[in-house]
């Protein structure tokens, strides 16, 4: 009787995997066929409609999936700072501007038009009237201040983006006006930002959601938000398992044009080569953290496209301009030698295709950005070696290059480090590479400006050129060079945050990259790459810096 | 009386060692080099005061750490342990999201390690300095010293990515939702709403992982069974069992395998210890959200709560599975339960 029982749930456990194995769309078997398990639901396969999706019943039915590294502590807008997030956030959620894909200037989204006061400091901003929540509530000014204000108030990682604001007044339900302490040539990119989405404040007050002051102990509406999104976005959130997998469907009262993708499946996973084999195979759509090796890998299907493209994230040196701390490196002559020293070419061949190098602090593709430095030709070892001369360092010196283990976009920044020891050893620097974790004292002493001579990375908070400033002296990251307060550079600040019009502001920036240029201790060696890889039968996928990918531009075929 | 004695004494025992744990986890946790802070703020976040401060207000780091042990332990009486610094949700929530998904990936690798582990074991050890033994503990001691992630990468290499013949990383495929949580095992809850094509498709994502994780098990519990096999087959008793004319599989199965089985089962019992800890590299590799996963992006924002309480959990399991081990000896061996 015994063995007849266990038979029998053997048999049944065998014929579920061997079902399993030669389902409908033949998922494991005839992947390499072509066929995916997304197009067989776009192609009307019977799993599409097993109820397993809330796919809504007038849609195309077209679901995809997406790869993408885990690093999610909360799908919060108000929480949300890390790398991977924004792309969910952007999907689920609206700001009342947004830089469209291929722009480097916001346009108006949830706000129809926008203003600013003559001393820049007030913008009044009229509201989109159609503008809808998935939950059927209108978009209005409350929901604008409310969501601001919440987002100040919560004092998480992003509320520095919205410190310089005052005070919101909502004279009616269509108009907003955001006072601010100074003027800032850059809130209209900071009100792009994913933690600057416009949530729907009478669905997140009854979640226990505040805009209070005391809001970073009183608001509790952050699990809730983990679970469900109350925004006005194409899509969202029917459910969320951390570090596993984030479901989107289309939200059915969407006001704006729709793509035709009803249901969007994020696995979450670090792996490359996961990611490589399940675009590979077709089990997944779009992969959004290859590298250079699976990328190749990828070079001969021809149902896959990829694109490497540069991202505003840029690898520095920073050199210590307090002698007791950076020694040889804190000599302006020492700092131009090492300049020419570098080997460009070289780290970009570490970092890998799609890589360029910034000629200044503004990466290249920002508003006034001076663009590429041609790899090629910027090296010169004699040079270099002559300015060391001049700075009384003929044979050369030792120092010491502290490194922490995070990575650029997947780089370690102890390759790069390994790398400028290399090209320094060429003019007789000998660097000695010192290893420390971020969070096991690295993080302090870099924030502290105690580093001497250091590698480092800068990912940009907002899209917008405004966000280098914290290279110059005096700011947050200048201080970190113990470059202090110059009031050439004050001046020349100040501008750039009053100056409101696009052309002013380029001018402005330029001259702030020829000034940096003479006199920074900063040398800006990499824009790192990002390596997408995606099934040709999408249409619209593109990299982008702040919202990694925008899925609403996204459509099959 | 006395049986309730017993298990009392147990219960406050496994309290104690608790508490201890905890308590030894925490001083580590605290000792080592590093800032929560730092780990999980921004640049940007880091240099501003209020942020800071907000930030250690809401997370409990404001206080001193004795009076952070004090609160720890007293919530931990009350089985709150805390919550995750990464994610903001309440660690005990955390576990009992990742932890059934690593038990069913260790059950269902144990089962294949047990019963593949002590077959060969016994074909081994019958067949004695024959081809067949040798190519089992060929087997066994490639299973053995065998890097996991490196047997991960290729078997998911081969036979997802060359041969196509099993599904990829995760728990289920894409177009199937997760089944409605009752046990968060994938399998069960799949044939509890009655899907038997998701039953089926959780049971295909085993394979590959169960197998990577098995591999090392079986090979010691093969080792073992062969060796104990060995052992009892030459006893006077089993001598007198084939003289008196048993058959073959009744000397085997019945006189000799009971008496060899034994140390095999604590083999079997530290195994599962060991995979229900959660085996980092191989659950990353295969996109598994279980408990080594969750304890090592835990350790890289240093969320402390969450380490802790990851720590509970292994310690839990040995205890318990050592428990279960203990009754099973009785089980097995008579002997055991007259003592």
């Amino acid at each position: 009787m015994k063995k007849k029982l266990m038979s029998a749930i053997l048999s049944v456990m065998l014929a579920a995997a061997l079902a399993a194995c030669g389902s409908a769309d033949g998922k494991y078997a005839d992947a390499g066929a072509g066929k995916t398990s997304a197009e067989a639901q776009a192609g009307g396969s019977e799993s599409a409609g097993t109820g397993e999706s809330s796919t809504p019943a007038a849609g195309s039915g077209n679901q995809i999936v997406i790869n993408m590294g885990s690093g999610f502590s909360t799908l919060d807008p108000s929480y949300v700072y890390e790398q991977n997030p924004p792309l969910v956030i952007n999907a689920c959620y609206e700001t009342l501007f947004k830089i469209k894909t291929g722009e480097d200037s916001p346009s108006p989204l949830l706000a129809e038009s926008y203003s600013f006061s003559d001393d820049a400091k007030d913008l009044t901003i009229k509201l989109n009237k159609d503008a809808k929540f998935a939950s059927g509530n209108d978009v209005t000014s409350a929901d604008v201040a409310f969501s601001l204000l919440r987002c100040k108030n919560l004092k998480g990682n992003p509320s520095f983006i919205v410190d310089n604001i005052d005070s919101i007044d909502c004279p009616d339900d269509d108009t907003v006006v955001i006072h601010q302490k100074t003027p800032d040539s850059a809130i209209l990119s900071k009100l792009c930002y994913s933690a600057c989405s416009i949530l729907d404040s009478k669905v997140v007050k009854e979640q226990g959601g505040t805009d209070a002051e005391d809001a970073a102990a009183a608001d509790k509406a952050q699990n809730y938000l983990n679970t469900a999104s109350a925004g006005s976005g194409l899509y969202t959130l029917e459910s969320y398992t951390p570090d596993e997998e984030i479901d989107l469907v289309k939200n059915p009262n969407y006001w704006g044009k729709a793509n035709n993708i009803d249901r969007v499946v994020i696995k979450l996973t670090d792996d490359s080569n996961a990611q490589m084999m399940g675009l590979s195979t077709g089990d997944v759509d779009i992969a959004m953290n290859l590298n250079d090796d699976t990328i190749s890998e990828l070079s001969g299907n021809a149902d896959v496209t990829t694109s490497n493209t540069a991202t505003k994230t840029v690898a520095f040196l920073m050199m210590n301009e307090d002698e007791s701390i950076g020694g040889p490196v804190s000599d302006s002559k020492v700092q131009q030698a090492i300049r020419y020293a570098v080997d460009y070419k070289g780290i970009q061949n570490v970092t890998g295709v799609g890589t360029v190098t910034p000629k200044s602090f503004i990466q290249d593709g920002f508003l006034g950005s001076e663009g590429q430095l041609d790899a090629d030709t910027a090296t010169d070892i004699e040079k270099a070696k002559k300015l060391l001369a001049e700075a009384g360092y003929p044979d050369g010196f030792d120092v010491d290059l502290t490194v922490c283990d995070l990575d650029m976009e997947g780089v370690p920044l102890l390759d790069l480090a390994q790398k400028v020891k290399e090209d320094l050893a060429k003019v007789g620097i000998n660097v000695n590479i010192v290893q420390q974790n971020w969070s096991g004292g690295y993080g302090d002493a870099y924030r502290e400006g105690k580093l001497g001579f250091t590698v480092m990375y800068w990912g940009i908070d907002y899209n917008d050129p405004n966000v280098q400033l914290a290279f110059l002296p005096g700011q947050t990251v200048g201080l970190r060079a113990s470059w202090k307060d110059d009031s050439v550079y004050k001046d020349l600040y100040n501008q750039i945050l009053a100056a409101t019009d696009d052309d002013t502001r380029a001018e402005l920036l330029k001259k702030a990259q020829e000034q940096m240029d003479a006199d920074s201790p900063f040398i800006f060696i990499a824009q790192a790459p990002c390596h997408i890889g995606y099934r040709n039968r999408l249409s619209g996928v593109q990299f982008r810096d702040d919202i990694r990918l925008d899925l609403t531009e996204v459509n099959v075929k | 009386m006395e049986r309730l004695k017993f298990i009392g004494k147990r219960l406050v025992t496994l309290l104690i060692m608790l508490i201890g744990v905890a308590t030894i986890v925490f001083i580590l946790t605290k000792l080592v080099p590093g800032d929560p802070v730092t780990a999980n703020l921004s640049q940007r976040s880091l240099s501003d005061p209020k942020i800071v401060e907000a930030y250690k207000v809401r997370y409990g780091l404001d206080k001193p750490v004795i009076v952070q042990y004090f609160y720890y332990i007293r919530n931990l009486l009350r089985l709150d342990l805390g919550t995750s610094i990464r994610t903001n949700r309440p660690v005990l929530e955390e576990l009992k999201r990742c932890y059934p998904a690593t038990m069913e990936l260790a059950i269902f690798a144990i089962l294949v390690a047990a019963v593949f582990g002590v077959l060969f074991g016994i074909i081994s050890a019958l067949r004695r300095n024959s081809v067949i033994d040798q190519i089992v503990r060929a087997i066994s001691v490639v299973g053995v010293s065998i890097p996991s992630f490196w047997f991960a990468l290729i078997v998911l290499f081969v036979f997802y990515y060359k041969l196509r013949a099993m599904p990829g990383p995760g728990r289920l495929s894409s177009f199937y939702a997760a089944p409605p949580t009752v046990t968060g095992f994938y399998t069960i809850d799949a044939l509890l709403q009655g899907n038997i094509m998701k039953f089926g498709d959780a049971l295909m994502h085993l394979i590959l992982p169960g197998c990577v994780l098995a591999a090392f098990t079986m090979g010691l519990i093969t080792r073992t069974t062969r060796s104990n096999m060995l052992d009892v087959m030459s006893t006077d008793y089993i001598r007198t069992a084939r003289a008196k004319g048993a058959p073959k599989r009744r000397v085997v199965f019945h006189h000799a395998l009971g008496n060899a089985m034994i140390p095999v089962l604590t083999v079997i019992g530290l195994g599962l210890g060991n995979l229900l800890g959660g085996m980092v590299l191989v659950e990353t590799i295969f996109s598994w959200p279980g408990v080594g996963q969750f304890a090592y992006e835990s350790v890289k924002a240093l969320d402390y709560p969450s380490i802790i309480g990851v720590s509970l959990l292994i310690a839990l399991n040995y205890m318990v599975i050592n428990t279960i081990v203990d009754i099973l000896y009785g089980v097995i061996d008579p002997r055991v339960r007259r003592r």
